[in-house]
């Protein structure tokens, strides 16, 4: 762009600036959301109806498992809200002084999955011990795996369970792909997991009483973020009625 | 002739683009506790099983390139670009596209799965299968580099020792295989650090567990979940070995055009 002239110029390149300087930060509804695996479906929703709500926003997901994410903020990815699927995973990301105070907004449950075709020896948590049965398990790092191995452990089965597990996924989407294409026998995922897709290609074993665990997810705004008003609004979204109907249509618990 | 200035000036920046990552994982790396994070069960089973793995995916993958090579330097039939670009696939997929892959092909529900399961063979989630999902992927450089390698050659000189009274074996073990050797090094040292670094493939189709199928690049991402020091230690580990392993073969890639 070529200046006329000089003097005349200046004051609007400021106001200009000025201008682009404040849209930079804070001033639009686009947010960046890291969240758990399991929150894959449930958030995507209320993304939606949060974009819907706020025309013109934009709001960037990214799903993996609460250890990966957390990972990921540690090394200084940028973001706006964090919601992880134990407090743990929360509990650290506050004490480095990356997000604000977090709060519970849902909770979940465990259940076990065998293919829909599969051996029907599989038919009980308990079957998961037994000698030649292929268990996949998220890793321990990740909050599905951890609470996975808490569960058995309360069965007293860990062990025997864990002499089965043929690997540890990645996330508990990586259980739930292995389990819905045959290549495990069984795997433990959360009851949220079993979206009507993966029904049609699992069966479901619930968990005994003995076995529950409490599955506990947390969300918060990051201590520095890029869009701090959207942050806000995200996080309002995820708690408001309509957010906690989707988890609740998503088969979270919302307390 | 000497290039122009901006030329040069971008072979700079080029040059800084793929030095700064290597330059920042040795710089970044907690050297301190380089003992405690290295000498660990998990580091261990996971260096062997990749050294392993990757040495075996090669020795496989020459089995199947040598012969590949071959028929596409020597031969001509209707088709043969098609088998050309078939056999570059692997190189340019998505790796863990490649898993899925081999996971319909291979694994129990697969096309294949049949078959194995009925001769008592299952293959996903074994150490077997890592060694699969690392042939995959780079055996493809094995055929790339020996088909050039073997177009490369001298026919007068097969030709030659044929005509005084040499087999077809002694003509490939005195003539061919030496002329092959710059080409056969830079395969080997491509397709053994491919392997090395093999991961989508690997954690589709093999699954992920230490001691099994838990490959180095594996035991990487889970110690980034907990102690990221050491994932970055385990990194520069790695890193050295590609290098040791491109240097090595020196001759067959860095030899300067005479």
């Amino acid at each position: 762009m070529i200046a006329r002239s000089g003097r005349a110029r200046v004051p609007r390149a400021v106001l200009a600036s000025a201008l682009a300087a404040s849209c930079g930060r804070g001033d639009t509804y686009d947010a960046t959301v890291l969240a758990a695996a399991s929150l894959s479906e449930a958030f995507t929703e209320i993304a939606s109806a949060y974009e819907t709500a706020h025309p013109g926003a934009e709001v960037t997901l990214e799903f993996a498992a609460s250890s990966t994410i957390a990972a990921q903020v540690r090394a200084g990815a940028p973001f706006d809200v964090l919601a992880t699927a134990d407090e743990r995973t929360m509990a650290e990301a506050r004490r480095a002084g990356l997000v604000d105070l977090p709060v519970v907004f849902a909770t979940n449950r465990l259940v076990v999955i065998v293919p829909a075709d599969g051996p029907a020896a599989v038919r009980t948590i308990e079957d998961l011990g037994r000698p030649g049965v292929a268990v996949v398990l998220a890793q321990p790092a990740v909050p599905a795996g951890a609470y996975a191995r808490r569960a058995l452990a309360a069965m007293g089965i860990g062990s025997a369970v864990e002499a089965n597990v043929v690997s540890n996924a990645l996330d508990v989407k990586g259980v739930a792909a292995a389990v819905a294409m045959g290549e495990a026998d069984a795997g433990i995922v959360y009851a949220s997991d079993v979206t009507p897709a993966l029904a049609a290609r699992v069966r479901v074993l619930p968990l005994p009483e003995r076995a529950a665990v409490r599955v506990v997810y947390s969300i918060a705004v990051a201590a520095d973020p890029q869009h701090p008003r959207a942050a806000r609004a995200f996080l309002d979204a995820v708690r408001s009625p309509k957010g906690r109907a989707i988890l609740a249509a998503h088969s979270f618990g919302v307390p | 002739m000497r290039p122009p200035f901006f030329v040069v000036a971008l072979a700079a920046v080029a040059t800084a683009f793929f030095a700064l990552p290597l330059i920042g994982l040795v710089a970044e790396a907690p050297w301190g506790s380089v003992g405690s994070a290295l000498l660990t069960r998990q580091v261990a089973r996971a260096a062997a099983l990749s050294a392993l793995a990757s040495t075996a995916a090669v020795g496989l993958g020459l089995a199947l390139a040598l012969p590949l090579a071959w028929v596409l330097a020597r031969t001509r039939f209707p088709g043969r670009r098609w088998l050309r670009g078939l056999v570059v696939l692997p190189m340019v997929l998505p790796p863990v596209v490649a898993g899925v892959g081999l996971l319909t092909a291979f694994g129990r529900r697969g096309l294949l799965g049949g078959t194995l399961d009925a001769i008592g063979v299952s293959i996903p989630f074994t150490t077997a299968a890592v060694v699969i999902a690392a042939t995959f992927v780079s055996a493809p450089f094995l055929v790339v580099t020996l088909e050039a390698g073997l177009a490369g050659l001298d026919r007068r000189l097969e030709d030659a020792a044929a005509t005084l009274g040499a087999s077809d074996a002694r003509v490939f073990r005195t003539v061919i295989l030496p002329g092959l050797r710059p080409s056969l090094a830079a395969g080997v040292a491509l397709a053994w650090t491919r392997a090395l670094g093999e991961f989508g493939a690997t954690i589709t189709f093999a699954g992920n567990l230490q001691g099994r199928t838990q490959t180095t690049p594996l035991a990487v991402y889970e110690l980034l979940q907990t102690d990221a020091g050491a994932a970055t230690l385990l990194s520069v580990a790695l890193l050295a070995a590609c290098l040791v392993a491109v240097v090595a073969v020196r001759g067959g890639l860095f030899r300067e055009p005479e």
